[in-house]
């Protein structure tokens, strides 16, 4: 449209155009900026100052950098009952989460671009096939982890009936502080690696249920954005290496695969600092069991992710919601981190079109 | 007259059987496909026939697959059950993440408006400010989050320095004023706001609409798919959120239906019949909202997808 064919209007335009520039306009964003400002940056600062008290329900005392000694010293390393080196409640937990997110992250993404690529060419039922593989995404609370309560439950559980119906030894799930793989090494009769710390052991068969419930509901999403991803890919791509001769797994391995690494790029942190925050799986499943019963993490801490000794500290400790403000500290610098390094990494392999 | 297909495109006629190399492939990926989406599905028809099963066929080993005794008076029992009732903590959810939804939604609009359209001294600076608060992690603000709650000037008790009283704590403000203001909805409203072209805005200015006038009449209507997205995702975040509730809220009169689903499993013996029931009347919302409105839950995950 051509403004200037239309003279008397235009002054009104232009008059409209200053009114609009003015401070007036930031009075729409004030409700968004004023809560964005008082519970997400504030708290950032805010957080900072608790971190330095030792706190309960008020502050009790200034205690300075109290807080982070006791994250970074005894947290890490410290003195068991018998006065010898152990490892630290923080070190701990962080192996826990790094198994827990080296096993769900991954196996998520492969899953689901090796489905994302079967449903892309699948012509049948699509559409239907799609909705059963996103519905777990939407519907991912307390209500449907309690499911997996029951499916995992030792006494009870369809997974154990399972197990014993092709001949494989049942499993004590989520009771069961003892790494996964010492169970397998135990049924294949090479007993259960005595000389080999659990905490080295991988993830215990407990948290083995925790990382097949994630990836269960997080595949969907997952697969989901694939999908948009093969969208955008031109078919004369594929056209042409058909010519060229090339076999679907070479296509697969050689075009799609690399073309969609910003995609892969992309739910790599998304998953990764989702994994991190997982709360909800790990308190529904993990406090009717062992020794802490009524307490996350468990049994004997071996789900005890950071995210949760972080809820630990702040929410069934006393004293120690400075100590849990520390804790956050640690867990923002280490996503952080993670995201930096993951672009310094995996962006230099990432090829954009 | 129709043509034959197989003299239209050169292939082999219909009556010979194709050769394996034909069908082996998308035979196989169809096979994949469901018996993935069969092991998916699962939970969900575990779910539902678990919650027709009595407390003793529900603990028996090996389980029943369909209920011996279809016992659908779990539904009955689950609904009275817990310390309040079913219903209570049900309309707690829906009201909260109604509330908080639509909240978000009014706050979010006009903030997308002001940073697509309007102009304003700082107004980049703000919106980078905005975008920002994405890279703030949930943990980071959890703390701080109840501190402030607790110690909010003036409610519950409190004097003007917030101390005194419990100030927020354990109220339905105190679930919904922390989530109000979301920075991903403001990106994706304002994004969506941008592409609207300008010939509107102009149309609008020459036939004398205010800011508002515009934004309501016709920014709004031509965005509705993207306002419904945010809203689903909104709304559905907030039905499922367990955390922040559990921390904020002590009354059962006003907790969260999440949070009554934990109670179900504080027992020696779980009655296992009675908590799917339970999990089944929570979930089913979600799904029906789900079903009708796929479409718009599956543009607001690539919208995210997008982002990155």
């Amino acid at each position: 449209m051509n403004i200037r064919a239309l003279p008397r209007p235009l002054a009104r335009v232009r008059r409209e155009a200053r009114r609009t520039s003015g401070w007036g306009g930031l009075l729409y964003a004030v409700p968004a900026l004023a809560l964005l400002v008082l519970f997400e940056l504030w708290p950032v600062f805010f957080n900072l100052w608790i971190s330095l008290w030792k706190w309960d329900v008020a502050p009790l005392s200034f205690v300075g950098l109290a807080n982070y000694r006791r994250l970074f010293l005894d947290g890490f390393i410290t003195r068991d009952y018998t006065g010898s080196l152990a490892v630290g409640e923080v070190l701990h937990s962080l192996i826990v989460t790094a198994y827990y997110v080296l096993w769900t992250v991954p196996v998520t993404i492969f899953l689901a671009f090796g489905l994302a690529a079967l449903l892309f060419r699948q012509v049948v039922g699509r559409g239907a096939l799609r909705t059963i593989y996103f519905l777990p995404h939407i519907t991912s609370g307390a209500a449907i982890a309690v499911v997996f309560a029951w499916m995992f439950s030792a006494q009870a559980g369809v997974v154990n009936a399972l197990l014993r119906a092709i001949g494989l030894p049942t499993q004590r799930w989520l009771e069961d502080p003892i790494p996964f793989l010492k169970r397998i090494t135990q049924a294949a009769g090479l007993g259960t690696l005595p000389g080999l710390p659990d905490l080295l052991a991988g993830p215990s068969t407990a948290l083995v249920v925790i990382i097949i419930y994630s990836i269960w509901s997080s595949l969907g999403f997952n697969i989901v954005v694939y999908l948009a991803g093969l969208t955008a890919i031109p078919t004369d791509l594929y056209e042409a290496a058909r010519i060229d001769g090339a076999g679907r797994w070479t296509i697969l391995r050689r075009i799609t695969w690399p073309l969609l690494m910003p995609t892969t790029f992309f739910l790599l942190i998304y998953n990764t600092i989702g994994a991190f925050q997982a709360f909800t799986p790990i308190y529904i499943l993990t406090r009717g069991s062992g020794l802490g019963r009524g307490e996350a993490g468990g049994p004997i801490d071996s789900t005890l992710t950071i995210t949760v000794y972080l809820f630990r500290n702040f929410y069934e400790r006393a004293n120690s919601v400075g100590y849990a403000a520390a804790v956050a500290f640690l867990l923002f610098f280490i996503m952080l981190g993670l995201t930096v390094v993951q672009f310094r990494v995996v962006g230099r392999r990432v090829q954009y079109q | 007259m129709r043509i034959p297909a197989s003299r239209a495109t050169g292939r082999a006629p219909a009556w010979l059987p194709a050769a394996p190399s034909r069908w082996l492939g998308p035979a196989l990926t169809t096979v994949v496909l469901v018996a993935g989406a069969a092991i998916v599905a699962f939970p969900f028809l575990w779910m539902i026939l678990g919650s027709f099963k009595t407390l003793r066929e529900s603990n028996q080993f090996p389980p029943t697959f369909l209920p011996v005794q279809w016992y659908p008076q779990n539904y009955l029992e689950a609904w009275t059950r817990p310390p309040s009732t079913l219903g209570r903590y049900l309309f707690n959810s829906a009201f909260t993440a109604l509330v908080g939804t639509l909240g978000q939604l009014a706050i979010g609009v006009l903030a997308a408006y002001a940073f697509a359209r309007l102009r304003f001294p700082g107004r980049d600076l703000l919106f980078l400010l905005v975008l920002a608060t994405t890279m703030i992690p949930n943990e980071i603000t959890l703390i701080p989050n109840f501190v402030t709650i607790r110690h909010f000037p003036l409610f519950g008790g409190n004097d003007i320095l917030g101390n005194g009283g419990r100030g927020l704590y354990d109220t339905y403000a105190a679930m919904i004023l922390p989530g109000l203001a979301g920075a991903f909805p403001i990106f994706l409203l304002r994004q969506s706001f941008l592409s609207v072209p300008n010939e509107y805005w102009e149309a609008a200015q020459i036939d004398g609409a205010s800011n508002f006038g515009y934004l309501w009449r016709i920014l709004l209507p031509l965005t509705a798919p993207v306002l419904i997205t945010v809203a689903l995702l909104g709304f559905v975040g907030r039905w499922n959120a367990l955390l922040w509730p559990l921390l904020v809220t002590r009354r059962e009169s006003i907790r969260p239906v999440q949070v009554a689903m934990t109670y179900f499993q504080d027992e020696n013996v779980t009655n296992y019949g009675l908590l799917m029931a339970a999990a089944f009347i929570v979930t089913v919302p979600i799904i029906l909202l789900y079903l009708v409105a796929q479409r718009r839950f599956i543009e607001g995950v690539t919208a995210g997808g997008l982002k990155g």
